[in-house]
């Protein structure tokens, strides 16, 4: 140890003067740059998150601007479309009464008019005699209308 | 190097109730700047790349501050910020360094003489040298015990060392020194 101390006597007057220079001012001004160095790295950390969330933003635009187009050009279905769908539908229907009363005898028809109180063409009652001068047309029209 | 401004502990008093981490900081940044320039100067010799492990630090201080829970005081908290991206600093510069250097000596001396902002004289340039041929962490225990006169418990806190290992450390960087110092006298 004593001879560590002599070395380190050696370089006594050394040890409270520092060999290296700072440049003047540079104390003065140092808490301002440390400032902006840390104004500095909060925005470029913002920019960092917006750049990772660009990508997502822009598969985002690009799926809205899909769906307003979409929405903007593409046509709705017509009325006339609408009617002729009702129209299938509605011819459906007729085919099957059709079938149904293909599977009918005059004579079920007749009763049938007779029992319900279906009236002819003028309003007035068919009585049974008249059932048997119809034709199965007529006997058709007058059950359906 | 004398204390300058507030107490520690008035800083941590603020801290704690005033929550007002831009006063806060301030205080640390007029209290401590000059110390840890030089603290970090010492280690690196370059004016310019104290300057910016010193902005380095401080901005750490200042991301780290919400957390600080005052189990230590700020002197030590605050050196040993500037202690770790001192070293970080380092071990950049020494790989890069170790794919052109032989004469690690010579590159010291170099250094040395080309910084504009060393203004020694041959004792100096000597003594600096010495010191900078000493491995990091020797150097940075060397600086603080005998520039900074800190005490080894203090120096403990801030490089996570125990006291023995710290003066072992210490006791073998002067061995070292006088070594070359004799070297050079004969």
């Amino acid at each position: 140890m004593g001879k560590e101390n002599d070395i380190l006597e050696s370089f006594k007057e050394l040890k409270n003067s520092s060999p290296y220079r700072v440049p003047e001012g540079y104390f003065d001004t140092l808490q301002d740059r440390i400032e902006a160095t840390i104004k500095h790295d909060s925005l470029s950390n913002r920019a960092k998150i917006f750049q990772f969330v660009k990508p997502w933003m822009s598969l985002a635009a690009g799926f809205l601007f899909i769906i307003i187009i979409y929405v903007t050009f593409i046509p709705e279905k017509t009325d006339i479309q609408i009617a002729t769908n009702s129209t299938e539908l509605y011819n459906d229907s007729f085919e099957n009464l059709d079938i149904m009363a293909a599977q009918l005898s005059e004579y079920d028809l007749a009763a049938y008019l007779s029992e319900n109180d279906i009236d002819n063409a003028y309003g007035e009652p068919i009585i049974e005699n008249d059932i048997s001068d119809l034709t199965a047309e007529d006997i058709e029209e007058l059950i359906l209308f | 190097m004398a204390d300058s401004g507030i107490a520690d502990k008035e800083i941590i008093q603020k801290f704690k109730t005033l929550n007002n981490k831009e006063e806060v900081f301030s205080l640390l940044v007029a209290k401590y700047q000059e110390r840890l320039y030089w603290h970090i100067r010492k280690m690196v010799v370059s004016h310019d790349d104290t300057d910016d492990i010193l902005q380095n630090s401080f901005l750490k201080v200042w991301k780290a501050l919400e957390n600080f829970k005052g189990d230590s005081s700020f002197y030590t908290w605050i050196y040993r910020i500037a202690t770790n991206e001192t070293f970080t600093f380092l071990k950049i510069r020494d790989r890069q360094k170790s794919f052109f250097l032989n004469d690690e000596e010579g590159s010291v001396i170099n250094r040395l003489k080309s910084d504009h902002s060393f203004d020694g004289d041959e004792l100096q340039l000597r003594l600096q040298k010495f010191i900078l041929l000493l491995p990091a962490k020797q150097r940075l225990v060397f600086n603080m015990k005998y520039f900074d006169e800190m005490k080894y418990e203090e120096m403990a806190k801030i490089t996570d060392n125990s006291v023995g290992a710290l003066k072992a450390s210490y006791h073998h960087a002067v061995k070292k020194i006088r070594a070359m110092f004799n070297n050079e006298s004969v």
